[in-house]
């Protein structure tokens, strides 16, 4: 082997530690990073020389290989759909538990109470004027109660409504930025492996993953995202929008989801059981008043304004007009009657307070599941990005040591041209 | 495994948060006493704390219903007893006009006067209304007429009020069972003033004859009103010991238990100190320092 072939060699492994440490480099000033992928350099020892004894001719560096898992990847992302979408499930069923929060004896049942209440006291006194004025501002209190509660409800569904819809508008915005990195990383691949380039699109493509749960397929060159009810959403270079329309209930997990939950199934069950209970206090009440007689004698008046059927009494119950304008038409011979209403077993369920008491129940087990699946999917993408991280994290222990290594193979390989050069001074000297 | 420097910080970050939570759920507990202060705490104990509310809301209302019905009751009693007096004093004067060389005309003139009390005693009122007119409470049951007679325009309708869920309290019995029921004292009193002024000893005799009766009257009303007056006593002990029930079934499942609330505060404090000191000992350990 000739003296230029070690000195080529003792080059080519100074070059290799060199490109080492900046890999290590890097490694180390991402290391905080919970996106990034740990690099290492590839290399393989350069073959033999050709000669007879086949010595190597040292070093060849292949590339940069980042370590990740595709599994793992995979697997990190459709948890962090789930987990989104358990945060957004529990936090939009808290904001509704507020509004039937009865534990405190300050509710709407609390309202309803005072409302049955007086017609009792009015039992006491029927002729009382002031009794029928009390009773006219509890019931109202009670109406109001119900209307803001109605209210309140709608609400949270109009405001998941606007949330699917600027959800759409950031899953959008990613699948563009998904695109343009991808065709950079075609064209940067084109030339070699472009790493950076990647965890840069797998930290848009979980970004996407909290809002929508997708399909992410890779072949060769091609590269396609879909969401989980098969609408396209990035094709190589290009981005295809999703509108709200192709938003339904088989999307797949992840925020729009749980908006989507909240707006169409959650809302509505509980506005149907408050319209329930509104249009059946109406019909009870209505049915023993319009039975007793007011205080002149008159009969069959409705307490509050007939109600066709429960859709929307909450929001539509009211006074009747004639005993809004003149508490006289109360009908007073049917007061300890209506009171006992609070106790009655006539409405659906049982009695008014076991109705609502179910209301109670399914609003509290609806909040404490969602919020069991939530602290669930916590530890579950916790453990996965412990494991993501096992992998592709990185360690600065390990790249301390490994700093410390290719150090000495760089100061090694710089001793070995030193003796080299000595080597070729003594050939060099023969003559002279 | 392979651990790296992020997976303990991250580690040390979640555990502190969880840490962060618990101390605060425990806070909680001990700050408001309730174990359950949101559906979703317990959902059955919730809706339980709702009906116990409930309950307890009605209770205090038939509790209010009931200091009425006392009150109403004991104006009742009292109003019934100045009516015996006033019979029985009746009854003396139509006897001692029985005897002999009594002038009668001081004895009519008293028993007119005892009348119009009478009267009085039959509009007698709680709280502005009348309480012997059945129903009909705004306008005097008893209205003595021009020519002195009297006549009853209440009805006969009794006036219960709701005392338990099961059970009503009536708070009055009509005129028309007492003062003009199978004795109408005030024509009575009229004819015995008659009698005595035509000194008909035999008229006179028949009408105390009939004082007696309307006497035995006022008394089975009178243990009426007793009768009553005594069960809202008894519904009074049972509402404040099924009120004591109550409230301790509220209590055992809306109360936190604070000794254990307290001891569990500080096992989550010291477990959070735990967490911190861990922390603490985690960016001391690092190969660097060996590297030397």
């Amino acid at each position: 082997m000739a003296i230029g072939a070690i000195m080529s060699s003792a080059l080519g492994s100074l070059i290799a530690n060199q490109l080492a440490l900046s890999v290590a480099s890097n490694n180390i000033a991402n290391a905080n990073d919970t996106d990034y992928t740990r690099q290492r350099l590839l290399t393989t020892p350069a073959g033999p020389d050709g000669g007879t004894l086949g010595i190597g001719m040292g070093i060849n560096v292949i590339g940069v290989d980042a370590i990740r898992n595709a599994l793992i990847e995979t697997r990190l992302r459709q948890e962090n759909s789930a987990k989104s979408g358990a945060d957004t499930l529990a936090n939009g069923l808290q904001g509704i538990e507020n509004l039937f929060n009865d534990t405190n004896n300050d509710g709407l049942l609390k309202k309803i109470t005072d409302f049955f209440n007086s017609f009792q006291t009015l039992s006491q006194d029927p002729a009382s004027l002031n009794s029928r004025e009390q009773l006219k501002i509890t019931a109202n209190a009670m109406i109001d109660a119900l209307h803001s509660t109605y209210q309140d409800l709608k609400q949270v569904q109009t405001t998941a409504g606007k949330a699917i819809t600027a959800d759409v508008g950031q899953i959008n915005i990613l699948t563009k930025q998904i695109a343009d990195v991808t065709q950079q990383i075609n064209l940067a691949e084109a030339n070699g492996p472009a790493p950076d380039l990647r965890d840069r699109r797998s930290a848009l493509v979980k970004q996407l993953s909290s809002y929508i749960d997708v399909n992410e397929l890779e072949s060769g060159h091609d590269y396609q995202l879909t969401t989980k009810n098969n609408h396209l959403l990035v094709l190589n270079n290009t981005s295809k929008d999703l509108t709200t329309s192709d938003v339904d209930s088989n999307i797949g997990d992840g925020s729009i989801k749980a908006e989507l939950d909240m707006r169409d199934t959650y809302v509505p069950k509980y506005v149907s059981a408050l319209d329930q209970l509104a249009y059946e206090i109406q019909g009870h009440v209505n049915t023993i008043h319009s039975a007793g007689y007011d205080l002149d004698g008159n009969t069959n008046i409705n307490f509050f304004a007939p109600l066709a059927s429960a859709t929307d009494a909450s929001r539509l119950i009211a006074l009747d007009p004639a005993v809004a304008g003149d508490s006289r038409k109360i009908a007073g011979t049917a007061a300890m009657q209506l009171g006992n209403l609070l106790h009655d077993p006539v409405f659906t369920g049982g009695s008014l307070t076991d109705q609502y008491g179910t209301l109670i129940y399914t609003v509290g087990s609806d909040v404490a599941s969602a919020q069991s699946s939530m602290n669930e999917h916590d530890q579950l993408l916790a453990q996965l990005q412990n494991r993501r991280q096992a992998i592709s994290g990185v360690s600065i222990d390990e790249e301390s040591i490994q700093i410390l290594q290719f150090q000495r193979s760089y100061q090694a390989s710089a001793r070995m041209l030193k003796a080299v050069d000595e080597l070729l001074q003594v050939t060099l000297g023969i003559g002279a | 495994m392979r651990v790296t420097e992020g997976m303990s910080y991250q580690t040390l970050l979640r555990d502190l948060a969880f840490g962060q939570d618990r101390l605060q759920n425990s806070q909680n507990e001990v700050s408001t006493g309730k174990k359950v202060t949101a559906p979703s705490d317990n959902p059955i104990a919730a809706s339980d704390i709702v009906r116990l509310n409930t309950e307890g809301n009605e209770a205090n209302q038939f509790s209010k219903n009931l200091t009425f019905a006392k009150a109403k009751l004991q104006i009742a009693d009292t109003a019934l007893d100045s009516v015996e007096q006033m019979v029985e004093r009746a009854r003396t004067l139509g006897q001692l006009s029985l005897g002999e060389g009594n002038p009668a005309s001081a004895y009519v003139a008293e028993l007119n006067g005892l009348r119009d009390q009478m009267v009085s005693a039959a509009n007698t009122t709680h709280a502005g209304r009348f309480i012997f007119g059945g129903s009909i409470t705004t306008t005097p049951p008893y209205v003595k007429n021009p020519d002195s007679s009297v006549t009853y325009q209440g009805d006969n309708q009794d006036m219960p009020i709701q005392v338990t869920r099961n059970s009503t309290l009536q708070t009055q019995i009509p005129g028309s069972e007492i003062f003009s029921g199978s004795v109408d004292i005030f024509s009575t009193m009229s004819d015995l003033a008659n009698a005595m002024q035509t000194g008909d000893k035999s008229a006179i005799d028949a009408q105390v004859k009939k004082l007696e009766q309307f006497s035995d009257v006022v008394s089975v009303a009178r243990s009426k009103i007793g009768g009553y007056l005594n069960a809202a006593a008894n519904i009074d002990s049972e509402l404040s010991s099924t009120g004591l029930v109550r409230k301790s079934e509220l209590s055992q499942v809306q109360d936190a238990d604070l000794a254990q609330a307290i001891t569990q505060l500080t096992m989550n404090q010291q477990q959070l100190q735990a967490t911190m000191a861990v922390g603490a000992r985690l960016s001391q350990l690092t190969i660097l320092d060996y590297l030397k």
